[in-house]
């Protein structure tokens, strides 16, 4: 047992640190480090960044376009990229979408999708959650009718992350009823400027609106945009749920915020002393920190096996519990360390390019939006209730 | 012992619950919002024909002469109905300072103003140094020859932006963290070299930065004795911790209310997701931590009632506002899953105010130091 990274995978570290050097955007990586919302365009300039050099699907195996890196260099670059705060390639086209075509879908599939998903051009979003089908999403009621050479589709998603800038939805919709719920579900893909789509943006409580409602409205969907087989939808969800719940953990990026946050614990904000001789919020600091070390042990584990052939069954549920409580305790320190400066509403200043004043530390004003938002975090992507059962079946056998 | 309300503190329950039902409705609360000055005229005039601006003072002021509890049951109701009014900023926290200050016709005339409903006060005791500190005063009082010349930053001043008048702490003698040497100034909203930078504030409020810049006022706008202040701010946050207990107890019940109802009706897997056991133990630990919230706030303001003597009862309820107030606000929004995240959803309004309540005067890692210092 050794922690080591070889002296191969060292060298691609470097490789990796000089490429996001010489090409991240400095402006964006603040933005992002302070927690502000990037825009369409500054996370669209990384990717073709990324595509350019080949490194925009390091998930996908190589004759599709994929980097052919290790587990081992997957985590050297997700690790450099949470580090330099890069703008998070959009999931849904390269990690969600992306497996699913290469798995489940034809020859006509894969070449008409993959290579706009490489290369950007098509950006895609998640139909999945309806308004009565959350948690329990076989239940989902979204129809599809066959009608000649054509799918007639009509229903509402929600939750839909940046629908409102997607060019493509993959859905889950039912083609069948008279059977068991998860037995009558398909997988099909949708051109977001068909007829009958209307994207509403739901504002969350920080008052920002990433989410959206998806109305779909007689959306007439060719055939050849079915994934798989009819009504085996939901063997090709699974396999997807199972891509993202890894993902989900968020190591790298986690612990960048907490250092950020060790960074505002170290300035003289409480009257003339610093943070950290508040022993009340440095034990809450450390303990955050104690259970990411433990998540990071968790994830490097998963990858250790699965570079043994093992790859990782419902435990990837802990990583997504865990991930996500983290994610949230990050936001509450800095929250609290923001004092009286959570108070003020700047949702205006926080833009690109704006030129209200600030109220306070430029670090406070986006600590309150960020911790309200993030409550999300272990709601979204299969509940922690949702992942408790899945551990409670499937590890304890209960 | 009896912990029934008095007859006429039913009264006020009733009146202020009806109120609240009857004209401040979320939908009217978000307009009210919206709106440039962020309180709404005629709901502050009928504040005052309630008899609710009057409610905390002394009769010999003009006021109604009510306790600290007659102000909880309002301050809960106001919490229960997310009421955004400056009532807190104006007359609990101004209010209280003001009547702690000697006698004075300046004084005298702005709190009967106040009770009129006619004007409006904040006070700035936050800079931008002194997190919770109170005693943490950098902004200075120079004596001139006939008055005072200030220059200082005061931070997030509720209401400030709202106010006619601006009650300040500045220094008047000794270094940045001595707790003599602090005096309390009143300031004329429209005075020249006065900076206020009026803005929302994330639950709905407002607040203001306010910048004084060689601001020169007359001897009779040193409100408390030079240099002894500071014991007349601490009385105020402590009337004022009674209040915001209160408030918070009322947003903790109404956030269980709603959370209750939410996982009775949202059905998942064929059922009430309110069903599933998991679900009802969290909602039961909701329900206690509401309870334990109403316990310390009727405990803080009966212990106190008389006089401000037991300061171990207000820390407490200040303590649970945070602690409690984190664990009920978090598990609400969580059980409404993704409803809770929403703009739309009530819950959220009032999770940010939860959220919030516990900076308001200090969190409750500070009153936690605080506590310890009485006994240790």
């Amino acid at each position: 047992m050794n922690l080591d990274f070889s002296n191969k995978d060292q060298i691609f570290r470097e490789e990796v640190k000089s490429f996001i050097e010489d090409n991240l955007n400095k402006e964006t990586a603040r933005r992002i480090g302070e927690g502000l919302p990037v825009s369409k365009e500054d996370t669209q300039e990384w990717q073709i960044k990324l595509s350019n050099k080949g490194w925009m699907a390091p998930n996908w195996p190589k004759e599709y376009g994929g980097t052919g890196w290790s587990l081992t260099q997957r985590y050297i670059f997700d690790e450099e990229c949470g580090a330099a705060s890069t703008p998070r390639t959009i999931p849904f086209g390269v990690t969600m979408v992306g497996p699913v075509i290469i798995k489940y879908g034809t020859e006509e599939q894969k070449k008409k999708y993959l290579p706009k998903i490489l290369s950007s051009d098509q950006w895609w979003c998640q139909g999945y959650s309806e308004p009565g089908s959350g948690s329990d999403l076989a239940s989902l009621s979204t129809k599809a009718i066959k009608d000649g050479n054509c799918y007639i589709i009509n229903g509402t998603k929600t939750w839909t992350s940046l629908a409102h800038h997607a060019d493509m939805m993959f859905v889950l919709v039912r083609t069948r009823s008279d059977c068991k719920p998860q037995e009558g579900i398909s997988f099909i893909l949708i051109d977001m400027k068909s007829e009958g789509i209307s994207v509403n943006p739901i504002v969350t409580l920080d008052g920002s609106s990433e989410i959206n409602m998806v109305y779909l409205e007689n959306v007439k969907v060719p055939l050849e945009n079915l994934i798989h087989e009819e009504n085996k939808g939901w063997t090709v969800a699974k396999y997807l749920l199972g891509h993202e719940r890894v993902s989900i953990a968020e190591v790298a990026r986690s612990k960048k915020a907490l250092s950020r946050v060790k960074e505002i614990a170290r300035l003289n904000l409480d009257g003339g002393r610093s943070l950290t001789k508040n022993d009340r919020f440095m034990d809450k600091l450390i303990k955050c920190e104690v259970k990411l070390q433990a998540l990071e042990y968790a994830e490097l584990k998963v990858i250790s096996d699965a570079v043994k052939g093992n790859p990782p069954g419902a435990e990837a549920s802990i990583l997504k519990i865990r991930g996500s409580e983290i994610q949230q305790q990050i936001t509450e320190l800095t929250l609290e360390a923001s004092g009286y400066y959570a108070y003020p509403y700047q949702m205006k200043s926080m833009e690109k390019g704006s030129n209200e004043p600030i109220v306070g530390p430029s670090w406070g004003v986006s600590s309150a939006p960020k911790y309200f938002n993030t409550r999300k975090t272990t709601i979204y992507g299969g509940s922690n209730e949702i992942q408790k059962n899945i551990l409670a079946k499937m590890v304890l056998g209960l | 012992m009896d912990l029934s309300f008095s007859e006429d503190q039913e009264l006020i329950k009733s009146s202020v619950e009806k109120f609240i039902t009857d004209n401040y409705h979320s939908q009217k609360r978000r307009k009210i919002i919206a709106e440039a000055k962020g309180f709404n005229e005629s709901i502050w005039k009928s504040f005052s024909e309630l008899g609710w601006l009057g409610l905390p003072f002394p009769e010999e002021l003009g006021g109604h002469g009510g306790g600290l509890v007659d102000l909880m049951i309002l301050m809960k109701a106001f919490g229960r109905g997310l009421v955004i009014e400056p009532y807190v900023s104006t007359i609990v926290m101004s209010g209280k300072l003001l009547t702690l200050c000697p006698q004075g016709n300046l004084r005298d005339n702005i709190l009967s103003d106040i009770i009129k409903g006619e004007k409006k006060a904040s006070f700035g005791y936050a800079e931008p140094g002194s997190r919770f500190n109170s005693h943490d005063v950098e902004t200075i009082a120079k004596k001139t020859s006939n008055g005072w010349e200030i220059n200082g930053h005061k931070t997030v001043v509720f209401g400030g932006g709202q106010s006619d008048y601006i009650l300040i702490s500045a220094r008047t003698s000794g270094d940045r963290f001595d707790k003599n040497g602090i005096s309390i100034f009143c300031l004329n909203a429209n005075s020249p070299n006065l900076n206020i930078q009026d803005y929302p504030t994330i639950d709905g409020f407002r607040a203001a930065e306010i910048r004084m810049k060689n601001l020169k006022i007359d001897d009779e706008y040193l409100l408390s004795e030079k240099d002894n202040g500071y014991e007349i701010i601490e009385e105020t946050f402590l009337n004022t911790i009674v209040a915001s207990a209160a408030e918070a107890s009322g947003i903790m019940e109404k956030m269980y209310e709603m959370t209750l109802e939410y996982i009775s009706t949202r059905k998942q897997f064929g059922v009430a997701i309110g069903k599933f056991q998991a679900i009802q133990h969290r909602a039961v630990e909701m329900l206690i931590l509401s309870e334990e919230m109403s316990s310390l706030s009727a405990m803080s303001a009966l212990t106190n009632n008389k006089s401000l003597t037991n300061k171990k009862t207000i820390y407490s309820s200040k303590i649970h506002i945070g602690i409690g107030g984190k664990k009920l606000g978090q598990e609400a929004i969580q059980l409404h899953g993704g409803m809770g995240v929403t703009e739309e959803m009530e819950i959220g309004q009032y999770f940010k105010r939860l959220t919030l309540l516990d900076t308001f005067l200090g969190n409750s890692d500070f009153y936690l130091k605080q506590y310890a210092k009485i006994d240790f």
